[in-house]
């Protein structure tokens, strides 16, 4: 039985995306996931389980297969795509009334979440499915000795004074809600000039403060985690959030790290484990 | 010029008085004029005759000096270094900032000072605000003494590597809101330290070693010397924008920029205390 992933982009080295990209990149490492499908296609391969990651621009025709029982898949949630902004922030108390995407979530084996925060926002919509919260993301073992080796050299790293700006053009991530505050607080910053995530990691080793003011509540927010664990103060909006709302997110650099890489490992053997499930199901 | 007595509940040179940026400031001023007669503001002592006088912080001033000032031969000044015509000193303990007419104290002395000098727009916007009479003069700074400036400069030169803890100053008085800093770093998982001051030299090369001071004040201060010395030392500053330095133009400047601009300022303003001395 073969893995097959499904989404609405996949990671390029022209367009190597933001932080669902990679978990989706790690997972099909470590899960020799070798096809990938895009979410606009109309077709699926025979004697393949899927997961579905980002999927808000999925095709009227898949969406009908995925939905019809006929095919084996799990969804990994990097947002809240049953709202139709995918942001809960937008809608009175995180509640909305036109849902998307309901019969998706209901005819997955498994949805998996990545906090708490996540989990809450889905179950106080009554959202039907079977949920899994991974309270983490899943980063590879790859980025996480980058972020051992940042941590332990940042200490003697000269600091800028400046405070850091991770320059996106996504509005949900609050470039410009930052740039304003920092206006506003009479803060000289940086913007970012990175565009890949280990050089990104590197530039922000530099700083001592991350300034990160998301416009849409974020699922888990890796950027912010990753700050810590290099030993950056984040300042961030005071509505809690996935990531900062996480018991973890309080510990030190050192005990993130180690946190990280016990949960990330625990999370793919759970998804291989659930893959393997839904293999063998199939094969009977 | 007259000779001068400076009036004020307590003095730089007193062993038991915590001296804090007022004291710095009258130091500075006292120097500057030359001044060697100094009265405490609760004292039964006599003021003589031919002495004009600068009156500091007056909050304990006692009815013999008041009376003295008011009724006697003497011209006087005011050097405001707060707010104390509010019984408490803070504005920010009554709504919109307005002291209801019947609280408000030492109207009498504001109106008779030859001039009253404030430190910032965000100050003198409040007088205006509560119709305190009075000849009033915006410093739009404080006062630093040009060793003080040079003392900036030369620790802000030697800073090395900084640290990536939030700095938190570790102060005894409520109003300068340790606790709710302290609070505020917690609630946003932010690293800090606490700086101990032991003098202000001392306090100047320890917070140099951060890029970032946390300070919530809970009394709206009329300028601030301490976050402005952290901007002159090239922090970042968090705190609300709603007090005299945080919400002067000339905050958004730092390091030599900053330095030069408050030496420049400093040095009018001596000028001009001078000036209004001669004049009365």
């Amino acid at each position: 039985m073969n893995i097959a992933m499904i989404s609405d982009w996949f990671s390029t080295k022209e367009y190597p995306g933001g932080g669902a990209e990679l978990v989706d990149a790690t997972i099909c490492t470590e899960l020799n996931i070798t096809t990938k499908i895009l979410s606009s296609a109309t077709k699926l391969p025979d004697e393949h389980i899927f997961i579905i990651t980002n999927f808000f621009n999925i095709s009227k025709e898949l969406y009908s297969l995925l939905c019809s029982n006929k095919y084996s898949f799990i969804i990994i949630e990097h947002d809240y795509k049953f709202f139709p902004t995918r942001n809960p922030w937008n809608y009175p108390n995180s509640i909305c009334d036109t849902k998307r995407f309901i019969e998706l979530y209901s005819a997955a084996k498994k949805t998996y979440l990545q906090s708490e925060d996540q989990l809450g926002v889905f179950k106080l919509n009554n959202i039907p499915g079977n949920f899994y919260n991974f309270d983490c993301s899943i980063w590879s073992e790859y980025e996480l000795d980058i972020l051992e080796k940042l941590c332990y050299s940042s200490k003697n790293t000269p600091k800028s004074s400046l405070f850091f700006i991770v320059n996106l053009k996504n509005p949900g991530k609050g470039t410009g809600t930052a740039i304003e505050w920092c206006k506003t607080m009479r803060i000289k910053y940086c913007l970012s000039t990175e565009t890949t995530w280990h050089m990104l990691m590197n530039e922000m080793a530099g700083f001592t403060t991350l300034v990160f003011t998301p416009g849409a509540r974020e699922s888990l927010c890796r950027l912010v985690v990753e700050a810590k664990c290099i030993g950056l103060n984040v300042i961030t909006t005071t509505m809690p959030y996935g990531a900062t709302a996480s018991p973890f997110y309080e510990m030190d650099s050192n005990a993130i790290i180690y946190y990280l890489r016990e949960k990330s490992k625990r999370n793919l053997e759970e998804l291989k484990n659930t893959c393997n499930e839904l293999a063998n199901k199939s094969l009977i | 010029m007259k000779p001068i007595t400076m009036i004020s509940d307590g003095f730089f040179h007193d062993s038991n008085q915590s001296i804090g940026g007022a004291e710095m400031v009258d130091k500075t001023i006292a120097d500057y004029l030359n001044i060697t007669s100094f009265v405490k503001s609760d004292s039964l002592k006599q003021i003589p005759e031919d002495h004009n006088i600068i009156l500091t912080n007056f909050y304990n001033i006692s009815d013999n000096i008041k009376s003295q000032i008011i009724n006697g031969p003497n011209q006087f000044i005011i050097i405001e270094h707060d707010y104390k015509f509010f019984p408490t000193r803070n504005p920010w303990d009554y709504p919109n900032s307005i002291c209801p007419e019947q609280d408000k104290r030492f109207l009498d002395l504001y109106d008779k000072a030859s001039c009253v000098f404030l430190q910032t727009e965000d100050q003198a916007n409040c007088f205006k605000a509560n119709n305190i009479e009075a000849y009033i003069r915006n410093f739009d700074c404080s006062i630093w003494s040009s060793e003080e400036i040079q003392f900036l400069n030369n620790v802000n030169k030697g800073v090395g590597s900084r640290l990536t803890h939030f700095a938190v100053i570790d102060s005894f008085n409520p109003i300068k809101g340790t606790k709710e800093a302290i609070d505020l770093c917690i609630k946003n998982k932010w690293d800090y330290d606490l700086i101990h001051k032991v003098d202000w030299r001392s306090l100047m090369k320890n917070l140099s070693l951060y890029t970032t001071l946390v300070f919530m004040p809970q009394a709206k201060e009329s300028l601030c010397r301490l976050v402005v010395e952290a901007r002159a030392l090239e922090l970042n500053v968090i705190t609300p924008i709603t007090y005299g330095a945080s919400t002067s133009h000339w905050f958004k400047l730092n390091g030599e920029n900053l330095t030069n601009y408050l030496n420049n300022r400093s040095n009018i303003n001596l000028t001009e205390i001078k000036k209004i001395l001669s004049e009365i």
